[in-house]
């Protein structure tokens, strides 16, 4: 994988103001094309409507969470190596162990910085 | 041994029978005879009997009324804290009260970090429009200022951390206040309630009873800006 910036991003949080803060840290990275959903499903649905090349989602949402996405989209022959980072608030070792079982290419803990988001993001396409 | 003495009715049946083992049976009977008037309890250590088991009887009664009452002290303090603590909660108001504020602090955390991130993306798009138009040294500095609102949005993580938080907390208000309900429903649920004296709050008294804090969109009696402005017109 290499690091395309004008690739589509799809951003998945419910909660409307972090949205607001990784489409500014998305940009400031320099990714233009930054969609966004409110949750799992929601997600699913633009990811099988349209070619993304990263997903950025937060664990905790309904009805879909962001672990019952990372699992729809790796057992989807279309979807299955779409590169995947959750960023969420969980950080018990479970949750982390859960993620990186089930495909998750990496893990941010909130709250975290744009270098931070800009490490990860570079190691998945290792930029 | 004295000659055994003859009875009338003997002399006129005539000569019994001698009876070789009467003797010996007569001494048996008597013997046993004294068995059971020494197995027979005098009527008065009967009574004596009877009055210490009644005695003791009382005494248990008695014990079993003094921890009834603790008991029932214990069921009243009980259900006056429940009653507090249902009615007279998170000063004054009801508990539920807590949870609406809370939900007021995300709300309104949300909608200040919403406004600080319209700040800073304005910010952003006059510093990079800035920095295009300048050169040397002070394009660094429109640099600088682009530094400064990646900073910002940075530290606007906080709202969600606060909101996840705060949701946590409102959870275990939550529970907290199901459970004080359930109790109340084992009780009869709120009409038992109704004459249950509630322990008052020593600390709402005087000035202290004025000081209610910021008021939620939902309370009553609050007065608008504009209300206050017309009473000093």
């Amino acid at each position: 994988m290499s690091l395309d910036l004008s690739t589509p991003v799809l951003v998945v949080d419910d909660y409307q103001t972090m949205v607001r803060i990784l489409r500014n840290l998305l940009k400031q990275i320099g990714f233009n094309n930054v969609d966004d959903a409110s949750d799992g499903q929601a997600a699913l649905e633009k990811l099988r409507a349209k070619k993304y090349g990263l997903v950025i989602s937060d664990w905790n949402m309904a009805p879909m969470t962001g672990f019952e996405l990372l699992q729809q989209v790796r057992s989807d022959a279309e979807l299955s190596s779409l590169p995947f980072i959750m960023v969420t608030a969980e950080a018990k070792t479970e949750n982390v162990v859960a993620a990186k079982k089930a495909g998750v290419n990496n893990y941010i803990v909130k709250p975290f910085n744009a270098e931070t988001l800009r490490a990860k993001i570079s190691a998945v396409f290792g930029a | 041994m004295k000659p055994r003495k003859s009875y009338r009715i003997e002399a006129s049946m005539g000569a019994l029978p001698i009876d070789d083992g009467a003797q010996e049976r007569h001494a048996e009977i008597m013997n046993v005879l004294g068995v059971i008037k020494e197995s027979i309890i005098p009527a008065r250590e009967i009574s004596a009997s009877i009055l210490e088991e009644h005695r003791r009887d009382m005494q248990e009664a008695l014990r079993l009324k003094v921890e009834l009452d603790s008991i029932y002290e214990a069921i009243e303090r009980t259900k006056r804290e429940i009653a507090t603590l249902r009615y007279a909660g998170a000063q004054g108001q009801e508990i539920t009260r807590v949870t609406d504020e809370l939900g007021a602090i995300v709300v309104g955390t949300e909608s200040a970090t919403n406004s600080i991130l319209a700040a800073a993306e304005k910010i952003d798009e006059l510093s990079s429009n800035l920095s295009s138009r300048l050169s040397g040294g002070d394009q660094e500095i429109a640099r600088e200022i682009l530094d400064h609102v990646i900073s910002i949005f940075e530290a606007c993580n906080f709202q969600d951390i606060t909101g996840q938080r705060i949701s946590k907390v409102v959870n275990a208000m939550r529970f907290v206040e199901e459970r004080v309900h359930h109790m109340i429903d084992i009780w009869g649920g709120l009409e038992s309630f109704k004459d249950v004296e509630t322990i008052a709050d020593s600390s709402r008294q005087g000035e202290a009873a004025l000081l209610n804090g910021p008021a939620l969109s939902t309370d009553k009696g609050v007065t608008s800006q504009d209300a206050i402005d017309a009473l000093f017109d």
